[in-house]
């Protein structure tokens, strides 16, 4: 698998705090990752380190197939970025903007900038101050595939859209990864939006990866055991939580439960909640 | 960088716009204020600290500040940029609008005294060393304020506890705080200079600037800038106790520091001194107008006694009698020396002082002492001079019939300027340009003693207690507290209108002499003044001249410059057309015993 981006055992504290604790991820090029955690699970915290605004305490990254201690400007320039809330000069207008930001990057592209201002229907000359919240996410969409990066980093950027507003970003966006190729890394905590949008997911939890692997896959490893009366222990079974279990594929088809016990498929919703959840569980 | 660079300019230029035109009005203003400085440079000076200062420390702080504060520096740490980098170009960007508006300033600065300063000697010269001096100094104000300002939300906290270490080391260390390398880089002495700079000062502040710009950049790229993004978020209330522990702290340990020593007392070395009160000290060994320096000492102190219990003064400060060998006979100045003593500055040693004169201005020296506001009451001024000299005239055989000479040619001047007795006594300041120190103080003499002889000794008394005796401080206060002299003679039964019109005389000759001077246009709006001195041309008749500068009521012969000594000539300058000039001439008269004003004209040139 051709990978873009991987990142091998990252660890890093704020002070007492241990935000990564060996994360490991690995994003194939040209497709849509779902980088699916809690809130403070570690999302943006390794989004910024892919941004080269730190740098890990310890653990390798490799980008563009070339490792680094932490992400230089030069290789920042073949990134794009999406915040989850745009900060724009609010004195600036769309195209100023443009030629503002298309300073920083050696591959913008002004006819494409301007493209893509009419396909995602953005105001021209309207400064930032007066745009909605939902237009300023398109903004912040346009001038990062205006400079036509290999990858393209989004952290949770539909956070505060209504819902048709979040449909639409999430298609225009979707579109666009398909036109250019790029490679999407997309964090949410909105299993139905990672799902929509996503090829490949990633669960992170506590600063460490859950599980990575397309969605049909994890669909097939994670199931829940109804009727169980015990926990069901077997070589290469994990627990996940309560009664939900992960296993490989052929496992579960081979698989011998206990009498009275059935193997039950999950939504993604309810995988999410098995990895992430962290409460006691009811006794039943 | 460029177009971070556009981009500060775009964002900032209203701001920087307005601080450019308070800059050229307090610049324009100061250049104004510095016509009768030392000289025309030290509006520069002002310029440098009274706004440059301001400006290096708001203009980073709204560099920094605003991006922090509406969060663009997210937006800006998407882009494929440091924050290093940004925070690099922002100082440079700082530092850009500021020259864009010192160097030009410095330019004009040049150029408008490039006539009265000489400018020569390129990087070396006056002006290479204003620029130098200039620049360190902006530089470590500006490096400061940026290194502050990227304390962020610790910055008012920053700017509080360097105050509080500057007020309570100004008041603490023995070295005041103006002595400091980078406030002694823009002293006073910036303009003059040229021969002495202080290099060591220099380079300390200059090394300073380096240090703190070390700062900012540590500050700035430390932790690839998350120091600074910790700095901008709301403090804990365990920072909030730190700090006021520090201010605490710091405070504590000056209370530790002695108290600065306050500077010796003023003391004449080998001085002659009375031995009653109040204390005279003469330092100067030989005689002074014929009077040995221990029995003058022991007259002035009985004498200055006298006048304290007539006036009901206060106790008197001591005087010190400092020799000065540079003064001509007739310049005698006074002022103030640690601790409550009066110094007064004569040429003790000259053949020419006249001993009275001295005498008159310790007793002025003593009077304006106890209450300064007279200084500001124009309409007071003759009958403190007058006082002086009629208790003087009280006390030698003959003097009063000096001065009455004395008050018969200054009549003939007054005239001759077209001014009556009533306008030369109210309007004090044009008596003493047409007439000099000498013959004003005169005729002075001549209305108080016309007070005395229709008061009669008592209410002559009770009026100079009252206009005299009156302490003041040196304040607005005093002003209000003192009552004009018209209101004080009106009380007393002789209103200053019918005082003066017995001081007229008629059928009084033209003065001997008389000055007049002359424009003639060289070229264009150049013109020269030529004077010329007719009638009888006394010996020793000297010319002096002075421009004139808007709301320059009165001209001190010091602060004049020296044209000639011959009858006629031409003044050694050239003047732009709508300049006005002061000329006068004087020459000392034998039988009056002092020097007086063959003429004054205040020339205004079309």
């Amino acid at each position: 698998m051709n990978c873009l981006l991987r990142l091998e055992h990252i660890t890093h504290r704020f002070g007492k705090v241990l935000a990564l604790d060996g994360l490991d991820l690995a994003v194939p090029a040209g497709e849509i990752y779902g980088f699916l955690g809690r809130n403070g699970a570690g999302k943006t915290t390794t989004l910024r380190m892919l941004m080269g605004l730190m740098a890990p305490d310890a653990g390798r990254i490799e980008l563009f197939g070339e490792q680094v201690k932490s992400v230089p400007v030069r290789l920042k320039q073949k990134i794009g970025f999406v915040p989850q809330e745009p900060h724009f000069y609010p004195w600036m207008t769309a195209r100023q903007l443009g030629r503002f930001v298309g300073g920083f990057y050696p591959a913008w592209d002004d006819a494409e900038f301007e493209r893509l201002l009419r396909r995602l229907d953005i105001p021209t000359d309207r400064k930032a101050s007066v745009m909605s919240g939902g237009t300023r996410t398109k903004l912040s969409l346009a001038l990062a595939f205006a400079s036509r990066p290999p990858l393209l980093l989004l952290d949770e950027p539909t956070t505060g859209l209504d819902p048709v507003a979040r449909r639409e970003f999430n298609d225009q966006m979707i579109e666009l990864q398909r036109e250019q190729g790029t490679t999407v890394m997309f964090s949410s905590h909105l299993v139905g939006e990672v799902e929509q949008v996503a090829q490949r997911v990633g669960i992170i939890q506590a600063g460490s990866t859950r599980f990575e692997g397309t969605i049909p896959s994890l669909r097939a490893q994670v199931r829940r055991i109804v009727g169980l009366e015990a926990p069901f222990e077997a070589e290469g079974w994990q627990r996940v939580r309560g009664d939900v279990y992960r296993v490989i594929e052929a496992e579960w088809n081979s698989a011998v439960l206990p009498p009275g016990a059935v193997a039950e498929p999950l939504g993604l919703e309810e995988i999410f909640l098995a990895f992430a959840r962290t409460d006691e569980m009811p006794v039943s | 960088m460029i177009a971070l660079l556009r981009k500060e300019a775009r964002e900032h230029w209203r701001f920087m716009l307005v601080l450019y035109l308070i800059g050229a009005l307090m610049f324009a203003l100061m250049w104004i204020q510095a016509r009768s400085a030392i000289s025309p440079l030290s509006a520069w000076r002002m310029l440098l600290v009274g706004f440059g200062t301001p400006a290096a420390v708001l203009l980073p702080n709204r560099l920094v500040m605003r991006e922090y504060g509406i969060h663009t520096q997210l937006f800006l740490e998407s882009l494929p940029i440091g924050r290093g980098t940004v925070l690099m170009t922002k100082w440079l960007a700082g530092w850009i609008g500021l020259m864009l508006f010192f160097v030009p300033a410095y330019g004009a600065a040049l150029f408008a005294a490039r006539e009265q300063v000489y400018l020569g000697g390129g990087l070396a010269g006056l002006a290479g060393l204003v620029a130098l001096r200039s620049v360190v100094y902006l530089l470590f104000v500006y490096a400061g304020a940026f290194a502050i300002s990227l304390t962020l939300r610790f910055r008012f906290v920053v700017w509080g506890l360097l105050f509080l270490c500057v007020a309570l080391a100004s008041s603490h260390v023995q070295q005041p705080v103006g002595q400091w390398p980078p406030f002694l880089v823009a002293g006073e002495a910036m303009a003059l200079e040229a021969a002495h700079p202080p290099w060591r000062e220099i380079a300390i502040t200059a090394g300073l600037a380096c240090a703190l710009l070390a700062a900012a950049i540590a500050l700035a790229v430390a932790s690839r800038g998350a120091l600074v993004v910790v700095l901008a978020r709301r403090m804990s209330a365990a920072a909030r106790t730190l700090l006021a522990f520090a201010f605490g702290a710091i405070a504590g340990v000056f209370t530790l520091v002695d108290k600065r020593e306050p500077p010796p007392p003023f003391r004449l070395e080998q001085a002659v001194s009375s031995q009653a009160d109040p204390a005279v000290h003469v330092g100067w060994m030989g005689d002074i107008g014929g009077v040995p320096p221990q029995r003058l000492a022991a007259g002035m102190s009985s004498d200055l006694a006298a006048m304290r219990d007539w006036l009901g003064l206060r106790k008197l400060a001591p005087v010190s009698l400092v020799p000065d060998a540079w003064r001509e006979a007739h310049e005698i100045s006074f002022g103030k020396a640690s601790p409550d003593q009066l110094v007064v500055r004569a040429a003790l040693g000259s053949p020419e002082l006249a001993l009275p004169q001295l005498q008159e201005m310790v007793r002025i020296a003593e009077i304006l002492d106890q209450s300064p506001a007279y200084v500001w009451r124009e309409d007071r001024t003759w009958l403190l001079r007058g006082f002086s000299a009629w208790w003087q005239a009280g006390r030698i055989d003959g003097y009063a019939a000096l001065l009455q000479r004395r008050a018969d040619f200054a009549d003939r001047l007054l005239r001759a300027h077209g001014l009556d007795a009533e306008a030369a006594l109210r309007r004090a300041d044009t008596t003493d340009e047409v007439l000099g120190d000498c013959l004003a103080g005169a005729f002075a003499w001549r209305a108080v003693q016309a007070l005395h002889e229709r008061l009669g000794p008592q209410r002559f008394q009770a009026l100079m207690r009252a206009a005299l005796g009156q302490a003041t401080s040196d304040d607005a206060r005093g002003l209000l507290k003192l009552r004009a002299t018209d209101a004080l003679l009106e009380d007393a039964g002789v209103p200053l209108p019918r005082l003066a019109q017995g001081l007229n005389r008629d059928g009084l000759p033209p003065p001997p002499s008389a000055l007049q001077v002359r424009a003639s246009r060289l070229e264009g709006d150049m013109f020269e003044l030529r004077y010329r001195i007719s009638g009888a041309v006394p010996s020793g008749a000297r010319v002096r001249y002075k421009v004139l500068h808007p709301g320059e009521p009165y001209v001190q012969s010091e602060d004049t410059w020296w044209a000639g000594a011959g009858t006629g000539g031409v003044l050694p300058a050239t003047f732009a057309g709508g300049t006005r000039v002061f000329v006068l001439a004087e020459a000392y008269d034998p039988d009056l015993g002092c020097r007086y004003r063959i003429g004054a004209v205040r020339e205004a040139l079309p």
